[in-house]
C-alpha cells in the first residue's frame, strides 16, 4: 500500500524545485506546469524563433513543447537538467520542422541513453538563475573566434550538413569540421562548471 | 586520469559526437573507447550539454500573453467533471443530509437519463417520421411513372397490334412552308379504319386551329378529308379516318392547317406532304 503522493500547495510553487513541480505535473497538477511555463517560456520560445524565423511558428512549437511535457513526461531529472533538456527538444523539433523530410536528429533519444545517471538533487545548472546563466554563455562565446562563433551557431540553430555549411561559408570541408569541433571544445572548458 | 589529462583526439571525438560531424571509422573508434572506459560518457555528456547552453545566450523574447493560458486550457480537464464528490466525501457517511445529497443526486441523474433517453427518442421518431414520408412520396412517384409507361406500353402495343394485323398502307411526309423541317411517316389501317402519324417538329397548333389529313385517293375526283388531330408532346397520333376510301392507297397524302370551324370540303395551309414512293 502506499500513500497518495502530496500536492504542491500554490505558494509553493514559486520556490519548488523543477524536479519538484515535474513530479506534481505528473499527477496532474496544472498550476505546476503553469510554473514551468513562467521559468522556460522565454528560453523554449527564443530557441523556437531563432530557428524556425516566425513568431507563428515558435509560438506554435512553444505550446507543443509544453503540451508534451504535460502529456508524456519523458524527462527524468535524474539525467540533466530541465533547461537542457527542454533546449533539446525545442531544437530537435524546430529542425525537424525546418526538414519536412530528411533524417530526424536523433538528439532527444541520445539524451535518454547517453544520461544514465544524475541523481543530485540540485546541480548547479539548476541553482543558477536563467538570467546568470545567460550572462556565462554570452561571455563564453565572446571568447570565441567570430568564425568559431558562427560555425557554431550555423551548426546548433540551422542544422545544416557539414558540406551545407562549407558551401555556405566557402571554406574547405576539413576546415568546417576543425573548426567547430575546436569552438565546442573551447565552450565546453568555458561552461564546464556548469554542464 | 584527469579530463585534461586525455588525448586531445579524444576530445575530438566528442565534440564530433555532439555536433553529430564524425566519420563511419570515428563513430567505431568513439564505440571502442566508450566500452573500453565508461567513465567518459561523463565528458561526452559535457560536451552535449555545453552545446546545449547556445540558447541562453538568446535575446529573449517572450511568446504571445495568451499562450500560457491557451496551453494551460488544452490540459484543463472538461468542466463537466464530477466537482460535488469531495464534498460529498467530506460529510459523514451516514448522515440524514448525505442520504438527501446522495438520493438527490440518484434522482437527478434519473431524471437527467430519462430526459436524454427521451429527447433521443423523440429524435429518432421525428427523424424516422420524415423518412417514412419521403419513401411514401418516392413511392407515390414511382408508381406514376410505372403507370405512364404501361399506358405507353399498352398505346405501342395497340398499335403494333394494329400494324400487324391491318391491311396497311405506309406514306413518308416531309414538311414544307414555315414547317419545311417537320418530317414523319403516316399509316392507314384498313381493318381498323384509323391512321397512326409519326411525326417530328410538328408544333402544336392554337386551340382554334387543327391539322388536317387528306388523301388524293382514285375514287375521288378532289382531295379526300380523312379526318384530324393535334398533336402531343411527339407520341404517334392517331385518329379515325371518316371514309373506307381512306385507306386506300392513295397517290399522295397532305397535311394542312385549318381553323376549327374551317369546312372539310377545301384544305387550308400545306404543311407537310408525302413522297413518292420508292422504286
Amino acid at each position: 500500500m502506499h500513500s497518495k503522493p502530496e500536492t504542491l500547495a500554490p505558494d509553493c510553487l514559486q520556490t519548488a524545485t523543477d524536479r519538484d513541480l515535474l513530479t506534481a505535473i505528473q499527477q496532474g497538477q496544472v498550476e505546476a506546469l503553469r510554473e514551468i511555463y513562467r521559468r522556460y517560456e522565454r528560453l523554449v520560445y527564443s530557441l523556437a524563433c531563432k530557428v524556425l524565423k516566425t513568431p507563428e511558428e515558435a509560438e506554435d512549437l512553444t505550446q507543443e513543447i509544453f503540451l508534451k511535457l504535460w502529456q508524456s513526461p519523458n524527462y527524468n531529472p535524474d539525467r540533466g537538467t530541465l533547461s537542457t533538456y527542454l533546449c533539446l527538444i525545442t531544437r530537435s523539433r524546430a529542425i525537424d520542422r525546418l526538414r519536412s523530410q530528411g533524417a530526424r536528429y536523433r538528439l532527444v533519444q541520445r539524451w535518454h541513453h547517453t544520461h544514465p545517471d544524475r541523481s543530485k538533487a540540485n546541480p548547479p545548472l539548476e541553482q543558477a538563475s536563467l538570467g546568470e546563466q545567460a550572462h556565462r554563455v554570452r561571455a563564453a562565446l565572446a571568447d570565441l573566434a567570430p568564425a568559431e562563433q558562427e560555425i557554431l551557431e550555423i551548426a546548433y540553430y540551422e542544422g545544416l550538413s557539414q558540406s551545407q555549411i562549407a558551401q555556405r561559408l566557402e571554406i574547405p570541408l576539413g576546415t568546417v569540421k576543425t573548426r567547430s569541433r575546436q569552438a565546442l571544445k573551447k565552450l565546453r572548458r568555458l561552461l564546464q562548471d556548469l554542464t | 586520469m584527469t579530463r585534461s589529462d586525455f588525448p586531445e583526439k579524444w576530445h575530438d571525438l566528442f565534440a564530433g559526437y555532439a555536433l553529430g560531424n564524425l566519420t563511419p571509422a570515428e563513430q567505431a573508434e568513439l564505440a571502442q573507447l566508450l566500452q573500453a572506459t565508461p567513465d567518459l560518457q561523463q565528458t561526452l555528456r559535457e560536451y552535449e550539454a555545453a552545446l546545449a547552453q547556445l540558447p541562453q545566450a538568446l535575446d529573449p523574447q517572450a511568446p504571445a500573453s495568451d499562450l500560457e493560458e491557451r496551453i494551460l486550457r488544452a490540459v484543463q480537464p472538461s468542466p463537466v467533471s464530477p466537482t460535488p464528490v469531495p464534498a460529498l466525501a467530506a460529510v459523514p457517511l451516514f448522515s440524514r443530509p448525505y442520504w438527501w445529497a446522495l438520493g438527490g443526486a440518484i434522482t437527478a441523474g434519473i431524471w437527467l437519463l430519462l430526459g436524454v433517453d427521451n429527447l433521443r427518442l423523440r429524435q429518432a421518431v421525428t427523424a424516422q417520421t420524415q423518412a417514412l414520408k419521403r419513401a411514401q412520396q418516392d413511392l407515390t412517384l414511382a408508381n406514376d411513372t410505372i403507370q405512364d409507361l404501361q399506358q405507353q406500353q399498352d398505346q405501342a402495343e395497340t398499335v403494333l397490334t394494329s400494324l400487324r394485323n391491318s391491311q396497311k398502307a405506309v406514306y413518308a411526309l416531309e414538311g414544307t412552308g414555315d414547317l419545311a423541317t417537320a418530317a414523319g411517316s403516316v399509316v392507314t389501317l384498313a381493318g381498323e379504319s384509323k391512321a397512326i402519324l409519326v411525326a417530328h417538329n410538328l408544333p402544336p397548333l392554337p386551340a382554334d386551329q387543327v391539322y388536317r389529313f387528306w388523301a388524293d385517293v382514285e375514287t375521288a375526283e378532289a382531295l379526300m378529308y380523312c379526318g384530324e388531330f393535334t398533336p402531343q408532346d411527339n407520341e404517334p397520333i392517331q385518329w379515325s379516318l371518316p371514309s373506307v376510301a381512306c385507306t386506300a392507297p392513295a397517290a399522295q397524302v397532305l397535311i394542312t392547317i385549318d381553323p376549327v370551324t374551317a369546312s372539310t370540303e377545301s384544305g387550308g395551309e400545306l404543311v407537310m406532304h408525302s413522297l413518292p414512293a420508292p422504286g
